[in-house]
């Protein structure tokens, strides 16, 4: 797998893969609104699919036999609400959980969240999704219908093709008296089992995140509730006949969802099918190590300046990753201002925590956190810079225009900026410090139009959310800067909202000229 | 302006999520429910069975180096280890060879018994089958096995295989023969 430069972007397959999940995440968010599109919480709607099959579960459960457990699911069959139903909303919010993690791996994958901090969120995920499909497998065994049959037959002859067993476990498939509760029992313990086992796996996947979104809006859950409860009582699956090891497995019809690895069957040995999963497996266990970019395309972690440290803690409290920790301050002498010790812990990053998303720079009203070259003060430099630029400008009204480097392509980017248009790229809108956007428009700039990831979207989080909130000053340091909200126009931006941005800049400028001309109050807050 | 266009929700909105909503859950029952596995035409001949007997020792003379390394008391002319007799299955079905293998005690020492699992999809209807499981006189490496020989196992017989169903040839060590179960087609009462 080719390692990625994050200076020169990722390779042409995942930049393909990127566009197409861009694609559908506009198509959905234009449906179903930024905030309730699904695409954008993946992880938190297989959450909310997993507790759906759990707690529909414990309730099918009560009515499992494990003396005849096909007799037991075809009496809840024959119930329509309190069985059947149940049973279908069971199965088809556990395919909804296997849709939303493939499609929750994707996204990660190509947003480049795979490597450094994010190795342990990655590792977990990839045993989720072990669990996850095994959970699966006990589940259709425990029908002991025709599909049953067949996975269990097949899943024995996979094990078998591993040396690791010297009774072969297939061989308890070849006659029914060789099946009995027994079986059943280790059967049922596992699928219940393994969800447990799950429920750690997530603490463990999300324990680096602060504030970790383990829910989707509520509106997504009664949604996507509403419409596995319909779904259910349309079309609940049905029951294939019951298995008979003496008779060549035929369900007719199989869940590809979990079963998809039956396909493989039909083209190559236990043996090969085996090496093929589990090799695809640790393919994908081993991507943070094979896909990281280099060490010198890597983009610095933040450091702090301690001396100049108030101990505010919005740093702390706003940093995404939980990579801030408040220690005390050094002693003299050791990155101390001279002659003055503090009484107040500071601030202090854990680099192998850092994903160097730059949140932090906005956080601090002294600016001296933050990835080297993206602190507040770095920024500063920038927007001084852009103001002198500004100042030679003959065109009005001169607007700088900050462009997220996740939201639209290098192609939008330029179509956006121009000689009358300064340009700014920053590589997250959360590291926006609200005082830089105050500065500019202090220093001859009469507009700033911020393009941002829409909030729900943002590739680190929380920056699209605290950068809108900063700039209203609903948020620190955002209350100090007092941005005149007039002069600033944040637009939740995608790739291929390009005709749309143009729109949203023509009329700023409108709205800006007016601002200038003399009827029209200057600048100032409403 | 400075909070983002939040487009408002018009009923053509409303059309879309449902129309939407409605694909995907078509995409979910199809996946889960795809076409998979038709009844097969023919039927299958299954072999099963597992084998202790025929536990021998297999010795050889030590070399004089081993007897050297080793103190006086441990010194023995012979190294001797236990295993199972290999064997040889072959099975034919209207005179035709479907299997002729060798089959190995599995473990290092070959002393772990010898599970038979094999499947033969064949035409529904009569067949002459003859099936035999003999003792190999010799290990894998040629060399001879000298011990009392631990029986072999034959079945020369009609059988009936109706489509879709197994036919189960089980070998009954105990009782030393092969027993034949799953003639009856699905259909009899
Ligand atoms: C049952 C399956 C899974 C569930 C329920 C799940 C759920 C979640 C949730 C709720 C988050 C936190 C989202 C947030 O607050 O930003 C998350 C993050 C993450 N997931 Fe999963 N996940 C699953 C499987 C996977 C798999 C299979 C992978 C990859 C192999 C994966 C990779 C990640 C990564 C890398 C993050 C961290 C993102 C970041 O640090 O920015 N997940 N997951």
């Amino acid at each position: 797998m080719p390692k990625h430069n994050p200076a020169t972007g990722p390779n042409r397959a995942t930049r393909t893969i990127a566009q197409a999940i861009t694609w559908l995440d506009k198509g959905f968010s234009r449906v179903y609104g930024a905030g309730a599109n699904p695409l954008y919480h993946t992880g938190p709607l297989a959450i909310w699919m997993l507790l759906v099959a759990v707690i529909t579960g414990v309730y099918l459960v009560f009515f499992y036999e494990l003396s005849h457990p096909f007799e037991s699911v075809a009496w809840l069959q024959s119930q329509p609400v309190w069985g059947r139903w149940i049973r279908a909303l069971h199965r088809y919010s556990s395919d909804g959980a296997v849709v939303l993690t493939t499609l929750h791996v994707i996204r990660m994958f190509v947003q480049g969240r795979r490597w450094g901090p994010r190795m342990m969120a990655w590792l977990s995920g990839g045993l989720l999704l072990a669990a996850l499909l095994l959970v699966g497998w006990t589940g259709f065994v425990m029908v002991w219908d025709g599909q049953g049959q067949l996975i269990a037959v097949a899943g024995a002859r996979l094990l078998d093709s591993l040396p690791l067993f010297t009774e072969p476990v297939g061989r308890g498939f070849v006659k029914p008296e060789l099946i009995g509760p027994s079986f059943f029992f280790i059967n049922l313990f596992l699928h219940l089992a393994l969800p447990l086992a799950m429920t750690g796996l997530l603490w463990w996947h999300t324990i680096r995140l602060s504030r970790p979104g383990w829910f989707p809006p509520r509106l997504l859950m009664w949604w996507s509730l509403g419409a596995l409860t319909l779904l259910s009582v349309a079309a609940p699956p049905g029951l294939a006949g019951k298995a008979d090891l003496l008779g060549v497995p035929s369900p007719g019809e199989v869940d590809l969802f979990y079963n998809f690895w039956l396909l493989a069957g039909a083209v190559v040995s236990p043996g090969w099918q085996m090496a093929l999963w589990v090799g695809l497996w640790l393919a994908l266990m081993a991507v943070p190590w094979l896909s990281r970019p280099w060490p010198a395309a890597r983009r610095p972690e933040s450091w702090v300046d301690q001396r100049h440290c108030d101990g505010c803690l919005q740093c702390y409290l706003d940093c995404p990753y939980n990579a801030i920790r408040m220690v005390p301050p050094p002693s003299e002498g050791v990155g101390q201002s001279p002659g003055r010790q503090k009484d107040h812990d500071v601030a202090w990053v854990e680099t192998r925590l850092c994903v160097s998303c730059g949140i932090c720079s906005a956080s601090c009203s002294p600016m001296v956190i933050g990835p080297p070259g993206r602190t507040g003060r770095d920024q500063w430099h920038q927007a001084a810079a852009l103001a002198k630029k500004a100042a030679s400008l003959d065109h009005r009204p001169a607007i700088a225009v900050i462009l997220c480097a996740n939201a639209l392509s290098p192609g939008e980017r330029a179509a956006l900026t121009g000689p009358d248009r300064l340009g700014w790229q920053v590589d997250c809108s959360g590291e926006i410090h609200p005082q830089t956007v105050a500065y500019l428009l202090a220093h001859g700039l009469d507009g700033v139009l911020v393009a941002a990831c829409p909030p729900a979207g943002c590739q680190n989080r929380e920056g699209s959310r605290y950068l809108e909130e900063r700039l209203s000053g609903r948020r620190d340091p955002g209350q100090k800067a007092k941005v005149d909200p007039l002069r600033v126009d944040l637009q939740w931006a995608e790739s291929g909202d390009l005709p749309r941005l143009k729109a949203a800049m023509a009329g700023f400028e409108t709205r800006l000229r007016e601002l200038e001309s003399p009827s029209k109050p200057k600048r100032g807050h409403p | 302006m400075m909070t983002p266009s939040q487009p408002k929700v018009p009923w053509l909105r409303w059309a879309a999520r449902l129309t939407l909503t409605a694909a995907l859950l078509t995409g979910l029952v199809w996946v889960s429910h795809t076409p998979f596995g038709t009844r097969p035409a023919q039927g299958v001949l299954r072999l099963a069975g597992r084998m202790v007997a025929g536990k021998v020792s297999v010795c050889r003379d030590s070399t004089p180096q081993e007897l050297a390394s080793l103190p006086p008391h441990q010194r023995k002319k012979k190294v001797c280890k236990s295993r199972l007799f290999s064997y040889t299955l072959r099975v034919a079905v209207d005179g035709t060879l479907l299997a002729d293998d060798r089959l190995d005690p599995p473990g290092l020492s070959h002393d772990r018994p010898i599970y038979v699992q094999k499947e033969f999809a064949l035409a529904a209807g009569e067949h002459r089958l003859a099936l035999e499981l003999e003792p190999d006189g010799e290990d894998e490496t040629g060399v001879a096995i000298s011990g009392p020989r631990p029986p072999g196992y034959r079945l020369y017989r009609k059988i009936t295989l109706h489509p879709g169903r197994v036919m189960l040839v089980w070998l009954d060590e105990k009782q030393g023969e092969f027993h034949v179960m799953g003639e009856e087609s699905a259909d009899t009462p």
